[in-house]
């Protein structure tokens, strides 16, 4: 091969055989794939690293922290490293060496087959199939999974065998875990122990779960699979030349390939150019669209891969709805690994008598502190004050259990992120701008999925439930489809192996990349995916340079997977 | 260097929900001082003694003693308070979103040094008719009282060992989620009991065109 070899600090510091923009999911898989093969990689994240003491969860009043520095909302923390979002949204993202996974809740669950024939299935809105299908990606799943760390339960009878897939024991489902699954029992329906990107035994120098319950404000031991602890480490140890503090303003392009990046130190201020042969775009389902926006150049007069008119459109996060369930007997919420303990997927599949299309997945999950509890917990039931709290207090706190109502949501071309011509960010580039909208499928979707929650929790017989309805906007931790893999350049922005249809050399695979959404939270589908791409590069990269246009589907060099089995050999 | 007191500036609330200023010239600066810090604002704001007896009178209302569980008051609730509201120094962007001289004003002016002696129907009947204002402002002046009265008061250690003793749901509860976390408290799934869940998928050969509800193909012009 003819990449050049690993090492950063030489003369040659702004010129790199890779360049990769994000250091979440997607941007620490390429990495730590690509410097694997001893490819020289440069990655830049506008944020920093997040040290241990900087957590909250040696502190006494850490509930309040997630209104505040702790916030999964850029608008509400406000840091310097944070990009302001506007619109009708609320956007859910972390800027930091790690991206999102700083604090994530590392639930695990993969796509299933039918999540990528959606185009087949029933085409409503923006519905495409997927280039590739399950079995494409299968492998890729499991490199990524044991590289990361997944602890979890093998043989859902729900999913196609994954016994390449290593699983660490699943975390526990303490009262809480144990008693959902009574009522799903009782009622026959599925349900099965989460996947977790959560060690339960120690790895790699990062400590074991020990059952905290504060997962989604991460995770000063390293249990959690944040990357900046699993993937970015080994990266590290293989020469990434790691770049904190540098946020990229615009990817440059000449003769139909991107020649590199330009980023502001924002440290010092300075603004420097990395020239690179292949360029990663891994900055989220609302940063990708935003920097490809930003990108606008002679020759791309509408922002980069953007002919088009698809970036950006296409957003999806996922129907959301949250359901409070209290009981007479001690449920223990505030311990336990939060991931989530179990999940049922027993309304996955569509089914046309419903009145919709699409299926509803149910998620368990736990109930943080004393502070969060009397703050009206995951619903915003906020306890009495004066003489009825004492009661109310000791009655709720400690007897509640929380379950997501996760649903489908559709690909709607006009749920979209734009740039905000008004609004910049702290280096004065213009914020992105989402507009949102619930569709009348997905809120049927959302009422159907509360309804079954009730019923088990009725079947169990809760003492209260308290629900948020169909969230609109729904909490955007999910940020998915705005620069979408498809079948050709009319319907998406990527081919099947991620290189965007407009400039060869570029490539996304972040959650932008994703084409539907399935009824899971997305992470494991951005790592494999991002493998998978990774991979490609690795076998092709001579061939991907030398590209003067995005091979078609069906022509690309494509991809061996004995050479990947001879490789992971 | 531009002011960064918005209060002072008479922007009252945070209508701009965004990240730090393009007009923070010196990112460093911005770096250090611009992200919430844990623990709240350090120095504290300072109360006179008398407003300090009046938020104290508001937090013993808002939760009053008893059970086993102490006063707001008597686990140094104003502590906490003086650490969360916005110093007046300081841009006003931080939950609960009480700003130093506006938050002053109020509890001078819509509760004055006498609630701290009115009787516990009088503070009650006050606090109410806060809640239910149709004044914002003082409606939102009520959330901010109710809000840093329950964070503070149950991120006592106090109240915290209260709750172990005197709740049999809350006999683990031990406050700050590290460095202990609760192993050996979390009870573990059953043994082998794996395959008598049901549940099954369709695999991909075998996915087929649905019927959509005719409702659903009208709204989004399925053809
Ligand atoms: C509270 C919360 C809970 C979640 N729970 C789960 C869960 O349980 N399971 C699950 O699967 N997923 C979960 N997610 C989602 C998960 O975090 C994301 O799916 C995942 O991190 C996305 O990976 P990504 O690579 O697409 O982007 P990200 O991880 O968001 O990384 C993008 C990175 O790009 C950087 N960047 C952006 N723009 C620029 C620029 N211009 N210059 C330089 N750098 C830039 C950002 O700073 C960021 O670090 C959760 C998310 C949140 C916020």
């Amino acid at each position: 091969m003819t990449f050049r070899t690993n090492g950063s600090n030489g003369a040659d510091r702004n010129s790199t055989d890779v360049l990769i923009i994000g250091s979440g999911m997607s941007g620490a898989a390429f990495a730590k794939r690509l410097t694997d093969a001893g490819m020289k990689c440069t990655l830049l994240e506008q944020g920093d690293w997040i040290r241990p003491v900087e957590y909250d969860h040696f502190h006494d009043e850490f509930d309040i922290e997630r209104n505040r520095g702790w916030a999964y909302d850029p608008n509400v923390r406000q840091g310097p490293e944070d990009f302001p979002v506007t619109g009708f949204t609320t956007p859910y993202m972390i800027n930091a060496v790690g991206g999102s996974t700083i604090h994530y809740a590392a639930h695990w669950p993969r796509y299933k087959p039918i999540d990528f024939r959606k185009g087949t299935e029933h085409g409503v809105a923006g519905n495409i199939d997927w280039p590739i299908s399950y079995e494409d990606l299968a492998p890729y799943y499991d490199i990524n999974d044991a590289e990361v760390g997944i602890s979890g339960v093998h043989g859902d009878p729900a999913y196609p065998p994954r016994p390449n897939a290593p699983r660490q024991k699943p975390i526990n489902p303490g009262k809480l875990g144990l008693k959902f699954a009574k009522g799903l029992d009782q009622l026959g329906w599925h349900w099965w122990p989460s996947d977790n990107g959560i060690i339960t035994e120690g790895r790699d120098g990062r400590l074991p779960c020990n059952e905290c319950g504060n997962c989604l404000q991460g995770c000063p031991r390293g249990a959690l699979a944040g990357m900046d602890v699993s993937l970015i480490p080994k990266a590290l140890a293989n020469g990434l030349d790691l770049r904190t503090n540098a946020r990229v303003t615009r990817i440059v392009a000449k003769g139909g390939k991107a020649t590199g990046a330009e980023y502001i130190d924002r440290v010092t201020g300075e603004t420097h150019f990395v020239s690179a042969n292949i360029v990663i775009l891994a900055a989220n389902g609302i940063g990708t669209p935003r920097l490809l926006l930003m990108s606008a150049q002679e020759g791309h007069p509408d922002g980069l891969c953007n002919a088009n008119g698809l970036v950006g459109t296409h957003l999806m996060h996922h129907s959301f709805a949250f359901v409070d369930c209290w009981f007479d007997d001690p449920v223990e919420g505030y311990l336990g690994a939060f991931g989530a303990p179990l999940y049922s997927h027993e309304f996955y599949h569509s089914d046309s008598s419903r009145g919709f299309v699409n299926g509803v997945a149910m998620q368990v999950g736990r109930s943080f502190g004393s502070a969060y509890a009397a703050n009206g917990t995951h619903t915003g039931a906020v306890m009495p004050w004066g003489a009825n709290h004492r009661e109310h207090f000791n009655e709720h706190f400690g007897h509640h259990l929380l379950v997501f109502m996760f649903g489908e949501d559709l690909p709607i071309k006009e749920n979209r992120v734009t740039l905000d011509p008004e609004v910049k960010d702290s280096s004065g580039l213009p914020a992105p701008h989402v507009e949102f909208n619930v569709s009348e499928n997905d809120r049927r979707l959302c009422e159907f999925g509360v309804e079954r929650i009730t019923d088990v929790a009725n079947a169990l017989g809760a003492s209260e439930t308290n629900h948020t309805g169909v969230l609109s906007p729904p909490p955007g931790w999910h940020l998915m489809g705005t620069a979408r893999m498809g079948n050709n350049p009319e319907d998406s922005t990527t081919n099947m192996y991620s290189q965007t249809w407009e400039l060869p050399n570029l490539f996304i695979a972040d959650g932008a990349a994703l084409t539907t959404g399935g009824i899971v939270n997305p992470t494991s589908t951005i790592g494999a995916l991002s493998t998978r791409a990774a991979e490609y590069i690795k076998q092709n990269y001579q061939n991907i340079v030398e590209q003067s246009k995005t091979p078609a589907n069906a022509d690309a060099p494509g991809l061996s997977n004995r050479e990947l089995e001879l490789s992971a050999a | 260097m531009p002011s960064t007191n918005r209060e002072a500036d008479g922007i009252e609330s945070a209508p701009e929900p965004f990240g730090a200023k393009a007009t923070d010239l010196d990112p460093r600066e911005a770096w250090r001082n611009e992200k919430a810090q844990l623990g709240g604002f350090n120095p504290p704001v300072r109360f006179t003694d008398d407003q300090a007896a009046v938020l104290n009178a508001v937090a013993d209302t808002i939760i009053p003693p008893g059970g086993g569980f102490p006063a707001p008051s008597e686990v140094f609730i104003i502590d906490f308070i003086s650490r969360y509201v916005t110093p007046a120094d300081k841009e006003l962007k931080y939950f609960p979103l009480a700003g130093e001289a506006k938050f002053k004003k109020q509890v001078d002016g819509l509760l004055g040094a006498s609630f701290a002696d009115a009787s516990n129907d009088d503070r009650t009947a006050t606090l109410r008719r806060l809640e239910e204002s149709d004044d914002e402002d003082e409606a939102a002046f009520f959330v901010q009282l109710r809000s840093l009265t329950y964070y503070g008061y149950y991120a006592r250690p106090e109240v915290t060992a209260a709750i172990r003793k005197e709740l049999p749901a809350g006999r683990e509860y031990h406050g700050p989620p590290q460095p202990y976390g609760y192993l050996g408290k979390v009870e573990p799934w059953p043994e082998g009991r794996w395959d008598k869940n049901p549940g099954g998928y369709i695999a991909t050969d075998a996915v087929t065109r649905i019927e959509i509800p005719a409702d659903i193909k009208a709204e989004y012009e399925v053809s």
